[in-house]
């Protein structure tokens, strides 16, 4: 055995297994850390969750909130009554409900993104999502479409034309290689021609149906009611489970799509899975919300800092922090205003600022750009050689 | 060597491995027997080398590593003189560690082949030496048939047990380093004259300088006026 190999060979064969060990020892330590602060993440959720029951226009006291909660709870059937009753049952606890499930399928799309994408910059609308959706509004509401409602319209037409930016990249997949810069590429392509047609549409309605239009695409939360809930959430819970159960693909693609081939991902065919559950998950939420933007961006940067890029942490890590994200921004969009502001504004307004502080405090890069990330001599100079030989 | 794990499909003639056609293979079959270290690292969200050298017990395991798992790679690290370094962010090595961190990577997949594209190509003199006499122990130690791609011909020369001289996308010479690593072939393939010295009992290439190369530089760098 050559000198390299045995180089550590002077300590007996029982330290030997002692270096393993001690990294195993180390592992596991650095396993239950994360687990501890998911754990911690679970319980700010939970505070920021049970302090937002509180908040709000209509005034109730903090131990009227829980007694009604706690009433209501032992007697589900009882009707709602006084105001109070109405306002935790009806207003404010679908509308905590509908930030949790909005915030963590957004930021587990976001998260999903960023890693299947390789980019830093992506988010849950990089493939053109959100124009999509407004697209769809915005053709229901100028065109006075109702089904049942004209609400109904709304969601249902957001839902289906949030889906066509995802559908002509799946369409493109099957006759070129579904690389990540073309679906962002194909992704923006679309966008743009979206965001025409709105502009176009809303250009040529009355201005009363423009902003009507218009107040759709700021995402907000006024909207929430139990009837939305259980679709929105069943789709947020089936596709966080997915990508949690594919994190262990998205870290191998995260160290290229060859290396990714080499240890047996499928890595086309697994970019258009991963792009199509992104999109359900996220076309659900912007349906019934608007568009709310940031979360899907930060909260997984956020959560990086705290968990570390490993997907299998990071996605049910951001799930936490973006949930926990928009239940604060909704408190803060509540307790500083009389009228109901967008949270849309809020997270933009709130999150910019805070994600600039994070940026510029780290000490270590969690990120890297690409373009520095190496220098590779032998690999931007031509060789002269091949030339030679011919 | 891209046709060799299925990252290309050859345009024509066919790949076999363990008597069986590569086309048979699945992907993730393929994994289990072949491993690759590819020539630079290409992550952009860093994990710690532990988890990273995981990757390598994809094909094999389950979303949840078993303590075997982590006890293949930890031992994998070790061997690399890695294990100092286990839980340290994969950003924060220098070029050569990264290399040891992939092969030791390519060694937690337990495969039958390793194929490493250009493993020497961004390391200085000491750690290509390092690298490719880590590789020829590997090899002897593990059992494993190793690959790799390689323009520096006197590593090449150093570490081979059999050379294959590839010219114009076909086999021109193969051989042990002594028969294919002769004047002739380094005249014919490369256009550069070169002496060949018995070091260590291989052949040790000292290329020349001539003027056979002039043809491939523009005017202004053959007259030697370059700029102003």
């Amino acid at each position: 055995m050559g000198r390299i190999i045995g180089k550590r060979k002077k300590k007996s064969d029982i330290s030997g297994d002692a270096d393993v060990a001690g990294m195993y020892n180390q592992y596991s330590v650095f396993r239950y850390k994360k687990f501890i602060a998911m754990l911690g993440l679970l319980i700010l959720l939970v505070v920021a969750a049970l302090y937002g029951m509180t908040v709000g226009s209509y005034p109730i006291s903090f131990q009227e909130v829980y007694q009604v909660i706690v009433d209501h709870l032992f007697d589900l059937g009882s009707p709602l009554e006084t105001t109070d009753q109405r306002v935790v049952w009806e207003q404010r606890m679908p509308r905590l409900l509908t930030a949790v499930v909005t915030g963590a399928g957004l930021a587990a799309a976001g998260a999903a993104m960023q890693s299947m994408m390789k980019n830093p910059l992506a988010d849950p609308y990089t493939t053109g999502i959100s124009s999509g959706a407004s697209f769809g509004a915005v053709v229901a509401i100028t065109l006075g479409i109702s089904i049942g409602s004209p609400q109904n319209a709304t969601v249902l037409f957001a839902f289906i034309f949030s889906l066509v930016p995802a559908t002509v990249i799946v369409l493109l997949s099957t006759f070129k290689k579904a690389t990540a810069a073309m679906m962002i590429l194909a992704g923006i392509s679309v966008m743009y021609i979206f965001n025409a047609m709105t502009q176009y549409m809303m250009i040529v309605s009355d201005s009363e149906t423009t902003a009507a239009a218009f107040e759709w695409t700021v995402g907000t939360l006024n909207k929430s009611s139990w009837t939305s809930l259980p679709v929105m959430s069943a789709v947020v819970i089936a596709g966080s489970v997915i990508l949690m159960f594919l994190s262990r693909y998205l870290n191998a693609m995260n160290s290229g799509d060859n290396y990714a081939k080499t240890v047996g991902v499928n890595v086309e065919r697994m970019r258009v899975a991963i792009l199509i559950v992104i999109s359900i998950v996220s076309a659900s939420v912007v349906s019934f919300t608007g568009i709310i933007g940031f979360v899907g961006l930060v909260a997984p940067h956020i959560t990086r800092i705290f968990l570390g890029s490993d997907n299998r942490y990071l996605i049910p890590g951001s799930i936490l922090m973006g949930a926990t994200i928009l239940v604060l921004c909704d408190i803060l969009a509540k307790s500083f205003t009389t009228t109901a502001l967008p949270i849309g504004v809020v997270t933009a307004f709130v999150g910019g600022p805070i994600f600039l502080f994070l940026i510029v405090r780290q000490k270590k890069e969690v990120w890297r750009w690409k373009s520095d990330s190496r220098i590779s001599v032998s690999h931007t100079v031509p060789s002269p050689y091949s030339k030679i030989s011919t | 060597m891209h046709c060799m794990n299925k990252l290309q499909t050859p345009t024509s003639g066919t790949i076999y491995i363990d008597g069986k056609n590569l086309k048979s293979y699945s992907l993730k079959e393929l994994a289990k027997i072949v491993s690759f270290v590819p020539h630079s690292e290409d992550t952009t969200f860093s994990m710690p080398v532990l988890d990273t050298v995981l990757l390598g017990r994809m094909p094999h395991a389950g979303t949840i590593m078993s303590e075997k798992d982590v006890r293949i790679a930890a031992e994998n690290l070790k061997l690399l003189g890695m294990q100092d370094f286990a839980m340290h962010g994969f950003d924060e090595l220098s070029a050569g560690q990264h290399q040891k961190v992939m092969i030791a990577r390519s060694l937690t997949q337990e495969p039958k082949i390793m194929l490493l594209d250009e493993p020497t190509a961004n390391l200085d003199v000491k750690f290509q030496m390092l690298v490719m006499r880590l590789l020829r122990d590997v090899a002897k130690l593990k059992g494993i048939t190793v690959i790799t791609i390689c323009h520096d011909l006197n590593v090449t020369s150093m570490y081979a047990d059999r050379v294959v001289m590839l010219c114009d996308h076909r086999i021109y010479a193969d051989g042990s380093p002594k028969e294919v690593l002769t004047r002739e072939n380094i005249v014919k393939l490369y256009g550069i004259d070169c002496e060949i010295i018995d070091i260590q009992g291989r052949p040790h290439i000292a290329l020349l300088d001539g003027d056979e190369l002039d043809s491939h530089l523009s005017d202004n760098m053959v007259s030697g006026s370059g700029g102003e």
